[in-house]
């Protein structure tokens, strides 16, 4: 039997485990006992990745849309039908009339591609990848605070912490084997302060569990804030040595209302102070946090709050104590890394330094583009008002995903021209026009970038089914097509591309990195040991870490007596996102079978709702169905897991940006419940 | 007790090869370094240099983590052909009294025709332990680590030389040719197999744990393992006598293939049935898994406890609800002095 080590797709901690092969055929996985990062375990969702990977209804070939059919069509044809129609729309209409949509399921290499075919070959920076709707605010609230918009710590580390402040994370569902550190702290000693509005599976394994008011955050870590300062109990020698806008946050503390932060958070002021004690206190303290602060319309004002509390305490930049945002999908870090973001270039260089854009321009040899690109919530806008004409979709499902999916729906319906690429007939393939079967992890080699930074080998285990090619070879062959000199004959070439772009990446080879487990950037040279923690001894990336004045704003789309209640989304530890891949593991879809809407049972019954019942929830934007399920959630508040397809509960999220990352308000909508009587 | 040399093996596999067997014994993945049960042509191929275990149960030749059992055409029903002859040399003690547990269930009143073809193509080569891992207690499960029944072979790995004694009449006829072991061997192998029970990690609470389970159903015992189980299954996935799978169909168009998975009964969706579940909660199914390992009652068909002590469970458990956290909560309760 052939085994073949290789990373976990699913979310972003980046576990090991061996494909086992036999006969052309994945038969089965073992997690790797050596690696460190699960040291022997996997999720289950882990345990069942193999099942994907020869299901039936993989896209196999070639298909061009003829009416409302999809005809089977040869690699050249679609390529050559490909590049034609993206020549015929750029001279037409310009390079901005394209929108590139790149991928957190592709590997380090691809998403470099294709942010390169964005910008050397179609010559547009609108590219953009999922990121933009889960960790933006993470990369421009931890940039702006310390330079780097990343984990400070590594996955191993989090054990040794004695405190824990876990905000907007059920860790112990959406990424267990970072659990796995946590309970490990726990069972050493560590206390664990969890805050979220809803008291989920790790809320019950902890000392505290601030339960606060969804979207109320920022009141919550000032007021923490406050009560350190006003106790002297921050780090002056800190503050003082390595930060900027203190002086002016101590004054913005002053006028900041301690009175009004129980009403709005739901937290009474004797807890919160337990915590901000407890926090500045014990060393090393460290904070996880997760979607629950960033998909809101403060998003990175929530990191920056966050940020701010690590700032004053002098809680950064030694092992176990930092601020660690957990990533959520297996490459997000990486193709955030590789700039599938409008905003940046490779390794978040920007387009605004002449001297990064001659590097890249003379590397490539061709002009690249230096406006600023429309980020994923601003392309459904700009489709239906005509700017974008053609968009090439890579390895996502913005009709299901994206916020006020309807809208998405009718703009990708609405365009000129649309090319997918996936391994699963998705919602977003049934509206292109070109649809090219991609190869997915097992079936390709190549880098993912987990969560701690840590870039690590996936390797080929089988081939991919039908004429389904890897993503990097399709690109290139689209490249090439529109006349671009794209020859590489393996990803590692590729990677060799990136090191002498990128300077976070300056050190990466895969002779490397098949040495060991993988680096953690920044790998500044190819004798750089790579970096376990940022920020040593205060060094900020950034120079000296930067205190944010960040003020509270109510969600945009607010509960009033037609919509009483708040609805907050999350992950179920048995799916993963939408379910494309999850939904086709046999105990996954078991053990989670249908879609259900989590309430407190008093507010349940008070509509005439009880458990088990199902029930319609509706939003200024759509209406979907759920089963209800009891649980412990802040008054009125009630939550829903987005893996059900046939219930897109993005289709009720609404879509106002934050103004830093441009971040929709995805978390929080105001609904209304009604049972469902009679039908059936 | 018979005495080899490495060169005695060498002819033995090629003497195994000839009569058809794949050969299947530790080595080390490329990559990663884990070890695993892979196909060998030779004798110097075997790596038993610093295994001690795989993390993979071989329960995996006869109970196969996901196979499939049929295909389903319009007109024929075409079962999975099992035919090939195998031998896994180098099974751990542990792991044996596994598969003989295992053979209760597939093997018992209704026979699992899948199961029994491979069991019955398969010669076993158990290599005994000397140097067991700190997760490992198979002495006080009463499984290791000298295997003492169940193999047609075992082997005991003296560094220089190597002793063999036959389990089976299969077994017997291999090592006929051989030359019986010295006094001065025999009295070798007796001091490591005692200096082997020495390097053992202490466990003062297994033992008496292990043998007297009897706790309620509403112990808080349950609640506090509960709470820190992840549903991630891995403990029955690895556990070499946990038995029970899913079945699932995959539709291929022309045919429909039914295949089996591993099952674990820490999912809620295990227990589930009509109307009510009956092992609603996490603490509940604590309870269930195990029971079905240490209950004395439950275990009473095997002669023994359903757990042999391999430590899998204790290495790959994401919550550190295993069965060691269990005796010791156990002890605890216990207040054993």
């Amino acid at each position: 039997m052939k085994r073949v080590l290789t990373v976990c797709p699913y979310c972003a901690v980046g576990c090991n485990f061996y494909l086992e092969v036999e006969d052309g055929r994945v038969v089965g996985l073992t997690p790797s006992l050596n690696h460190p990062i699960n040291q022997g375990g996997l999720c289950i969702k882990g345990w069942h990745a193999y099942q994907i990977i020869h299901h039936p209804d993989r896209l196999k070939f070639p298909m061009v849309k003829e009416g409302s059919k999809f005809k089977r069509v040869s690699w050249d044809e679609a390529v050559s039908l490909v590049a034609e129609k993206f020549q015929k729309i750029k001279n037409s209409y310009g390079p901005d009339a394209f929108a590139v949509i790149g991928s957190a399921r592709y590997t380090n290499e691809e998403n470099f591609l294709i942010q390169k075919f964005a910008r050397a070959v179609l010559g547009t920076n609108n590219v953009d990848h999922c990121a933009r709707i889960c960790h933006s605010p993470t990369v421009t609230g931890l940039s702006m605070a310390f330079g780097s918009g990343a984990m400070t710590n590594s996955i191993a580390e989090i054990e040794d912490a004695k405190m824990l402040l876990v905000v907007g994370s059920n860790t112990t569902e959406a990424h267990p084997l970072i659990a796995r550190r946590i309970i490990r702290a726990i069972k050493k000693g560590a206390k664990l302060v969890v805050v979220d509005p809803r008291k989920s599976d790790i809320a019950e394994i902890s000392d505290i569990h601030l339960q606060l008011q969804p979207n109320s955050d920022i009141v919550l870590f000032t007021a923490i804030a406050k009560i350190i300062v006003e106790n002297g109990l921050h780090n002056e020698d800190f503050v003082r040595s390595h930060t900027d806008g203190f002086d002016e946050y101590v004054k913005f503390l002053k006028d900041f209302d301690l009175s009004t932060v129980p009403e709005i958070t739901g937290v009474s002021l004797s807890l919160i102070e337990k915590v901000a004690r407890m926090y500045a206190a014990t060393s090393p303290s460290t904070i996880i946090y997760c979607l629950g602060v960033t998909e809101h319309l403060t998003g990175t004002e929530n990191v920056l709050s966050l940020a701010n509390l690590a700032l004053l305490t002098g809680h950064i930049g030694k092992p176990s104590t930092g601020v660690n945002p957990l990533r959520g999908q297996n490459n997000v870090q990486g193709a955030s890394d590789m700039a599938v973001l409008a905003e940046f270039l490779p390794g978040y260089q920007k387009y605004t330094d002449p001297v990064t854009v001659r590097k890249f321009e003379k590397e490539w040899g061709v002009e690249i583009p230096q406006n600023m690109g429309l980020t994923i919530g601003e392309y459904p806008d700009a489709i239906l008002s005509g700017k974008i004409k053609a968009m090439y979709i890579t390895g996502e499902d913005p009709a299901l995903t994206d916020p006020d999916a309807s809208r998405v729906q009718k703009a990708l319906e609405s365009l000129d021209f649309l090319v997918v690429q996936d391994i699963f007939m998705t919602k977003t393939a049934e509206m292109a026009n070109v649809i090219l079967p991609a190869a997915l992890w097992a079936e390709k080699d190549g880098t993912f970038t987990n969560t701690e930074r840590r870039i690590q080998r996936i390797r080929k285990a089988v081939d991919p089914p039908g004429e389904a090619k890897p993503d990097w070879e399709i690109i290139s062959m689209i490249a090439r097509k529109m006349g671009f000199n794209w020859n590489y004959r393996h990803p590692s070439e590729i990677m060799d591309e990136i090191a002498r772009l990128v300077p976070i990446y300056a050190g990466v080879s895969y002779d490397r990195l098949e040495k060991g487990w993988g680096l953690q950037w920044p790998v500044r040279s190819y004798e750089h040991p790579g970096t376990p923690y940022l920020h040593k001894d205060g060094n900020f990336t950034r120079g000296k870490g930067k205190f944010h004045i960040v003020h509270y704003k109510p969600p945009s789309d607010e509960r009033n007596d037609e919509y009483p209640f708040y609805l907050v989304t999350g992950r179920h530890g048995f799916h993963w996102h939408v379910g494309s891949m999850t939904g086709k593991s046999p105990e996954l879809v078991r053990e989670y079978p249908k879609p259900y809407v989590v309430m407190n049972r008093t507010e349940a019954e008070k509509i005439g709702a009880r458990e088990g019942i199902e029930v319609k929830i509706r939003s200024r934007r759509g209406e979907i169905r759920a089963f209800v399920k009891y649980g412990e959630l802040a008054p009125n508040t009630v939550f829903m897991t987005l893996h059900f397809p046939e219930e897109p509960v993005n289709l009720l999220m609404p879509n106002t940006l934050d103004p830093y990352s441009k971040m929709t308000d995805l978390k929080i909508a105001a609904v209304k419940i009604e049972p469902i009587k009679g039908e059936k | 007790m018979k005495k080899l040399t490495a060169k005695d093996f060498e002819n033995l596999f090629e003497n195994w090869r000839n009569e058809g067997y794949e050969i299947y014994a530790p080595q080390r993945a490329p990559y990663g370094g884990d070890f695993f049960f892979e196909k060998v042509e030779s004798f110097h191929q075997c790596e038993f240099d610093g295994f001690v275990n795989t993390l993979k149960p071989p329960k995996d030749f006869f109970f196969p983590q996901d196979a499939p059992t049929l295909k389903l055409y319009r007109k024929k029903l075409e079962l999975t052909e099992i035919s090939k002859k195998k031998i896994i040399f180098g099974i751990r003690p542990c792991d044996l009294e596994g598969l003989l547990i295992l053979d209760k269930f597939y093997l018992g009143n209704i026979t699992d025709p899948f199961y029994r073809a491979r069991r019955e193509n398969t010669l076993l080569v158990t290599f005994a332990c000397f140097n067991p891992l700190p997760t490992c207690f198979c002495k006080e499960a009463n499984a290791g680590p000298v295997a003492k029944r169940g193999f047609d072979i075992q082997v005991f790995d003296l560094g220089d030389v190597y002793l063999a004694e036959a389990g089976s009449d299969k077994g017997r006829r291999y090592l006929e040719k051989f030359e019986e072991a010295g006094e001065d061997l025999l009295k070798k192998l007796e001091e490591e197999n005692k200096k082997t029970l020495e390097k053992f990690s202490p466990r003062p609470w297994a033992e008496q744990n292990l043998y007297n389970f009897n706790i309620s159903k509403d112990s808080g015992i349950w609640r506090e393992l509960g709470k820190y189980c992840l549903k991630c299954g891995g403990c029955n996935y690895l556990c070499p006598t946990c038995s029970c799978f899913n079945t699932y169909d995959l539709n291929y168009g022309g045919y429909i293939e039914q295949r089996r998975e591993w099952d674990s009964c820490l999912l809620e969706g295990y227990h589930r049935m009509a109307g009510s579940n009956p092992k609603p909660d996490a603490a509940s199914r604590m309870q269930f898994r195990f029971e079905c390992k240490l209950s004395p009652e439950i275990n009473k068909p095997h002669g023994r406890i359903s757990c042999t002590g391999c430590g899998r469970c204790i290495q790959t458990c994401i919550g550190d609800a295993h069965i060691e956290s269990l005796l010791i909560l156990m002890d605890k309760e216990g207040g054993r002095k």
